[in-house]
């Protein structure tokens, strides 16, 4: 009896403390090496990096308000990796592990992902359905691929959980396993970009340096682009309007060449253009020239695009030499990138 | 005597303990210095890719022979951390330490030295090296599962459902050196480690030496062949086993043989596994034979067990299980446990 009651006070005092407990995590010395699977989905890769973030209720909600009725299963929730993939030392591609809810049990999904988001390919990593052989084919997997987290929203009908048909095809019998793929292939692409956002924004901003400065030796992230003289120098500017860019979602990267000259910078920051979210990356002599300009989204039409891309070679200085909003925006990257590289 | 060797062997688990520690720090501050001044997010703090979390369980198991409930209870942490380099992953460093009280029970492990002891008990202990290139092997250090059968592939740290490792091997974690890795089409570990159990070494001449070589194991068929051959309390075993998984649907069919000898007598250990998941994974059903047959004179023993695993959330589980002798060795008397789990992982 004595032993009992001891047991019993030692049960409560686990319950309390538990109870008293806000995080959740899931069993470790169960999770697995994951060269193998970069190594199928990125062959051409030297090496691979692991970032853990959280993934929690926040994520979660965000999941439920933009994916109705979609949410994240309670084994999506806690810490979880984001590989990131090397080529000769280049960052080049991720890799993200999720799984979704099925008939059979969860379906786990290994993903790459390209640095700009798209889908690269995919590998079925758990998958107890019979009907696995179907959509593991690459007939399937080609109408997935270079698709990005819109796309794949439109790949399901407007309940946001059944196939749609018109956007993708697939034998009868492998409907309810394409459904889950594409569930989890769309969530996957939105909680990439919830969670790691800062390590993609990186990432994409290495690369535009490394594309457009030829001379480029290193990088320098700005921290908290948007601080005190940067807003001082746009108030000025726009007399305190706003262009469109939304200005919490700017990266700017300092690029220097070997002797430790600046060569100029990437800026980066969201739009919306014709209705759709962008990420646009403009890239800014030292002088404050643009010398590149690149929409991760794509450009959806011709006119945009064209409209875009006549600001290269360009050097605004005041809203007086601008005519359209995207000669408006150029200049918020130049006044911006100036007001930095001055600092 | 007793009480020196006792103090012996807690301070060569502090030396461990504070080893490992060490090391972590000093791969730590290493990661930090590789980090490159342009790459500011890279890992260059404990806390970067660190997994950590306490967990708790209570079990109480009632034997039917002695018609007495024991009980156990463990509390320990669970770490997982990722050491990682400008552009590559190095290794993974995996701690599981709980202290575990028991309390009546009349069948305690061999690590207790009492059905009513407390002892600091490692788990899984060690740490993986990643860090060489291409097909090249992993290399880890520490204290890990035996590189055998079923439980190579599945994690029953903790839990109700075991594999009966123990009985068929006389040991399921140990401390020492393997070589793995995770191949496209299989994988392999092949470990060499000290005997010890729980301590890091033994006075006794003990060994253990496993390899085991399996198809990937997240496949819907995984096959796999292991050898074993150690010398543990003076008895040795040698084993040849083949373990097979195979998945339909929510239906799970394992099943393990293996064969060879304890001290020169023929061992054949035959254990099968059906097991039932709910779609969402939070209810898991297993009906689990184990027969084990020392010498070719008839001498065996059959266990049937029944269990039940409900995990709502990424905190609780609840376990039961029933296991129940349906034939013993001769000498021996039929045993009946049931055990009851609560487990929360903070």
């Amino acid at each position: 009896m004595y032993l009992f009651k001891k047991s019993i006070v030692a049960t409560t005092v686990m319950v309390i403390f538990s109870l008293l407990s806000a995080h959740s995590f899931a069993a470790f010395c169960s999770l697995r090496d994951p060269v193998e699977t970069i190594k199928a989905l990125h062959p051409e890769s030297t090496s691979f990096k692991s970032i853990v973030k959280v993934i929690d209720e926040n994520v979660r909600n965000q999941v439920q308000t933009l994916l109705p009725p979609n949410t994240l299963h309670f084994s999506e929730l806690g810490k979880h990796t984001l590989y990131v993939v090397y080529t000769k030392d280049r960052p080049t591609g991720y890799v993200h592990v999720r799984s979704e809810e099925s008939e059979w049990g969860l379906v786990e999904i290994a993903w790459s992902m390209t640095l700009d988001l798209e889908v690269k390919d995919f590998k079925l990593q758990r998958c107890r359905s019979r009907a696995r052989k179907l959509v593991d084919t690459e007939d399937f997997k080609v109408q997935l691929r270079g698709r990005t987290y819109h796309d794949f929203v439109q790949m399901l009908n407007r309940d946001g959980y059944t196939l749609n048909t018109d956007k993708v095809d697939v034998d009868p019998k492998a409907k309810s396993l394409a459904e889950v793929i594409i569930r989890c292939g769309m969530k996957t692409l939105l909680v990439t970009e919830l969670a790691w956002s800062q390590d993609v924004q990186k990432n994409t901003l290495y690369r535009g340096a490394e594309l457009n400065f030829k001379a480029m030796d290193a990088v320098t992230l700005v921290d908290q682009p948007m601080d005190g003289a940067v807003s001082k120098a746009l108030n000025s500017a726009f007399s305190g309007a706003s262009t469109g860019i939304d200005r919490s979602t700017v990266a700017v990267a300092k690029v220097y060449d070997k002797q430790q000259q600046l060569l100029g910078a990437i800026y980066q920051g969201r739009l919306d253009i014709d209705g759709r979210p962008s990420i646009i990356e403009w890239a800014i002599t030292a002088k404050g020239e643009i010398i590149n300009i690149n929409n991760s989204k794509g450009w959806g039409n011709h006119s945009t695009q064209k409209a875009f891309e006549k600001t290269i070679g360009q050097n605004y200085s005041s809203t007086n030499q601008c005519n359209d909003r995207a000669e408006l925006v150029a200049l918020e990257a130049i006044v911006t990138t100036r007001s930095l590289l001055e600092n | 005597m007793e009480a020196i060797k006792y103090s012996e062997d807690i301070q060569i688990k502090k030396l461990t303990l504070l080893g490992l520690c060490l090391l972590c720090s000093l791969t730590c501050w290493n990661t930090a210095s590789w980090a490159n001044d342009t790459d500011t997010d890279s890992p260059n703090r404990f806390s970067d890719n660190l997994r950590f979390t306490l967990d708790a369980s209570s079990r109480a198991v009632y034997f039917s022979r002695q018609n007495q409930t024991g009980f156990m209870h463990a509390f320990g942490f669970d770490l997982h951390k990722v050491f990682s380099g400008q552009q590559r992953d190095i290794g993974t460093l995996v701690l599981q330490g709980y202290l575990t009280r028991i309390d009546n029970f009349v069948t305690a492990p061999a690590i207790f030295d009492d059905p009513d002891d407390t002892e600091f008990v490692y788990r899984i202990f060690n740490f993986n090296y990643t860090g060489l290139p291409g097909n090249w092997p992993n290399l880890r250090i520490g204290h890990f599962e035996v590189a055998y059968g079923l439980e190579h592939a599945i994690d029953t740290n903790g839990t109700l459902r075991q594999y009966q490792q123990g009985a068929n091997l006389g040991i399921k974690a140990d401390w020492g050196v393997s070589l793995n890795k995770q191949l496209t089409s299989f994988e392999y570990e092949i470990g060499a480690t000290s005997g010890g159990n729980q301590e890091l070494d033994s006075d006794d001449g003990s060994f253990v030496y496993s390899a085991r070589i399996g198809t990937p194991r997240d496949e819907n068929t995984v096959l796999g062949l292991a050898v074993y051959k150690s010398e543990l309390n003076n008895l040795k075993r040698e084993r040849l086993g083949v373990d097979v998984r195979y998945y339909h649907g929510l239906h799970g069919f394992f099943a393990e043989v293996s064969t060879g000898e304890n001290n020169e007598t023929d061992v054949l250990n035959l254990f099968g596994e059906w097991n039932y998941r709910n779609s969402t994974e939070s209810l898991l059903y297993y009906t689990q034979l184990s027969y084990l047959s020392i010498d070719v004179t008839g001498n065996s023993a059959l266990k049937g067990i029944v269990g039940v695993k409900y995990a709502p959330d990424n905190h609780w589980s609840l376990s039961t299980q029933y296991a129940r002798d349906i034939n013993v060795f001769v000498g021996k008397k039929h045993q009946g446990l049931f055990n009851l789990q609560l487990r929360y992982r903070f």
